[in-house]
């Protein structure tokens, strides 16, 4: 399993527990959507998963270790392996699209000749080919989206996390980066998909993940692709 | 791992970041270099006049009175004989008139009035190696050769004087070491707030894998960038307010006693050291002032 909840619990000191009780896992190459109202802790359950949060209570596994034994340090590798798309799509302001979606790649210290090949064909996969030089704020929510896309799979992650990706763009480029991610998942890649927009979780028919207050109120096991 | 270069840029532009810096970074280097300089000079000087007053005594031969039937130049001559024979002096140094008047310019710039005033005879002693020589024993010898023979001691008023030009060294540089504080924790208030300005971007980078030690590093880039010119700009303005002031004290400082020899280039490279100290002091307390936020981070 990619991920693994074992009875997880999360709360901020006295307060209502944000999560509770989580058992659920992600299979390789599967793609779940995790729904839910505002506030339901889908957004908890992802930060739990990427290493920003650690459980009250229970274990999360991801690729196999406990995180709750990751030292700090290990963090980093970890987290190279997984892709992240957040709603507001977090794009560096003075930094164009290609250096946007680069951004990885330079990190891991990849060839400058290699970088700029690799970003382009990845530009011109989600469809700005020709917006590679724009700045995020020349591009619409849409396209900023779907160059947050392209930086979160530019390392081929083995599992893509998304916050509500589509809830700031509009319904017809939330269908075209719907279907970016189930090319994705096409791919190999694995992905979780935190929305709160039914509409879609029922227009593709993929396996859903629902909390309602903090527990998870429905769980359909995903199938390896 | 690489963190693209110009990552940060825009925290550093934001709320003025980068030009309080700048300009922080420039007046502390321009204070500190100042201070260094003003340091050394007193060092030097201070060591200077301990060399050149250590074991030496004056002796001041009064006018003989109308009375005496002793030509002054006689009584110098029997001075100088007596001091001779003693084992404990070295070398004795008869001051002529010329350095006498050179001495009194300053004051009396009249050459026909000089020679007609009651001037004592100076003569300068030194001590023989390995000898000490002690005002009280001279003033003995010297008591049963020459009436009214005075022995000037200048350990009590050098060593007032030292203690003086040792304490302005003091004060010099504890101002370095205020102005290096100040630096440190103007950098790092910068810092924390450059980082408070871009906490998604830090974060982003997290995510995506990027060390503590990669972010760290660029703000230790930005940090070089920015106080390279700044270090720059105030010794510049420091060496040109040395000169400004060397100009000034010009008077004073060509005299020998005030001059400062073979130190100069002592003092240029200590003075050269500080900038330098400055951009690295900046660059370690950027990196160690990330580190340590960044630590603190889930």
């Amino acid at each position: 399993m990619l991920v693994a909840f074992n009875h997880v619990h999360l709360r901020y000191g006295q307060d209502r527990p944000v999560l509770t009780d989580i058992h659920l896992s992600v299979a390789p190459g599967s793609f779940h959507f995790l729904t839910g109202p505002s506030g339901a802790g889908k957004s908890s359950l992802l930060r739990l998963i990427y290493g920003s949060e650690r459980p009250s209570e229970g274990h999360v596994t991801l690729f196999g270790q406990d995180m709750a034994r990751l030292h700090r340090s290990e963090l980093p590798a970890m987290r190279r392996r997984l892709g992240i798309v957040f709603q507001d799509f977090r794009l560096i302001p003075h930094m164009t699209a290609l250096e946007n979606a680069a951004l990885p790649l330079r990190l891991a210290g990849a060839e400058e000749n290699q970088v700029r090949a690799h970003v382009a064909e990845l530009l011109d996969w989600v469809g700005l080919g020709n917006r590679a030089q724009a700045l995020p704020s020349e591009l619409s929510g849409g396209e900023q989206q779907r160059v947050a896309i392209a930086r979160a799979v530019i390392n081929k992650p083995r599992l893509l996390l998304a916050d509500e990706p589509t809830g700031n763009v509009d319904d017809e480029s939330a269908l075209k980066l719907l279907h970016l991610f189930l090319e994705l998942n096409k791919m190999g890649t694995a992905v979780l998909l935190a929305t709160h927009q039914q509409v879609l979780v029922d227009r593709l028919g993929k396996p859903e993940l629902r909390l309602r207050q903090g527990r998870l109120i429905s769980t359909t096991v995903a199938e390896a692709a | 791992m690489t963190v693209p270069s110009n990552l940060f840029v825009m925290a550093f532009r934001q709320q003025r970041l980068g030009l309080m810096f700048t300009v922080i970074m420039a007046i502390m280097v321009y204070l500190a270099t100042l201070a260094m300089s003003a340091q050394a000079s007193l060092s030097s000087v201070a060591t200077a006049w301990g060399h050149s007053r250590e074991g030496r005594l004056t002796i001041e031969i009064p006018p003989p009175d109308e009375k005496a039937n002793v030509a002054q130049s006689e009584r110098v001559r029997q001075v100088i004989a007596a001091l001779r024979a003693m084992p404990e002096v070295g070398m004795v140094e008869s001051g002529s008139d010329a350095e006498t008047a050179r001495l009194l310019k300053p004051w009396i710039n009249d050459a026909a009035l000089l020679r007609s005033l009651p001037l004592p005879a100076l003569i300068d002693v030194k001590a023989a190696s390995g000898w000490t020589l002690e005002a009280e024993t001279l003033r003995k010898t010297l008591a049963g050769t020459i009436e009214n023979v005075r022995v000037d001691d200048h350990a009590d008023w050098m060593a007032a004087l030292l203690r003086l030009l040792r304490g302005l060294s003091l004060i010099a540089g504890l101002t370095i070491l205020l102005a290096g504080l100040t630096m440190v924790i103007a950098i790092s208030l910068i810092c924390r707030t450059a980082m408070a300005v871009q906490h998604e971007t830090i974060e982003l980078l997290h995510l995506m894998g990027a060390t503590d030690a990669d972010i760290a590093r660029q703000f230790q880039h930005h940090a070089r960038r920015l106080s390279f010119p700044a270090a720059l700009a105030g010794f510049g303005l420091a060496a040109v307010t040395f000169a400004v002031l060397a100009l000034l004290l010009g008077h004073f400082v060509e005299h020998p006693l005030l001059s400062l020899g073979g130190s100069w280039l002592r003092l240029i490279l200590m003075s050269l050291s500080v900038p330098l100290i400055a951009v690295a002091g900046a660059m370690i307390t950027a990196r160690f002032s990330v580190l340590s936020l960044l630590r603190r981070l889930p």
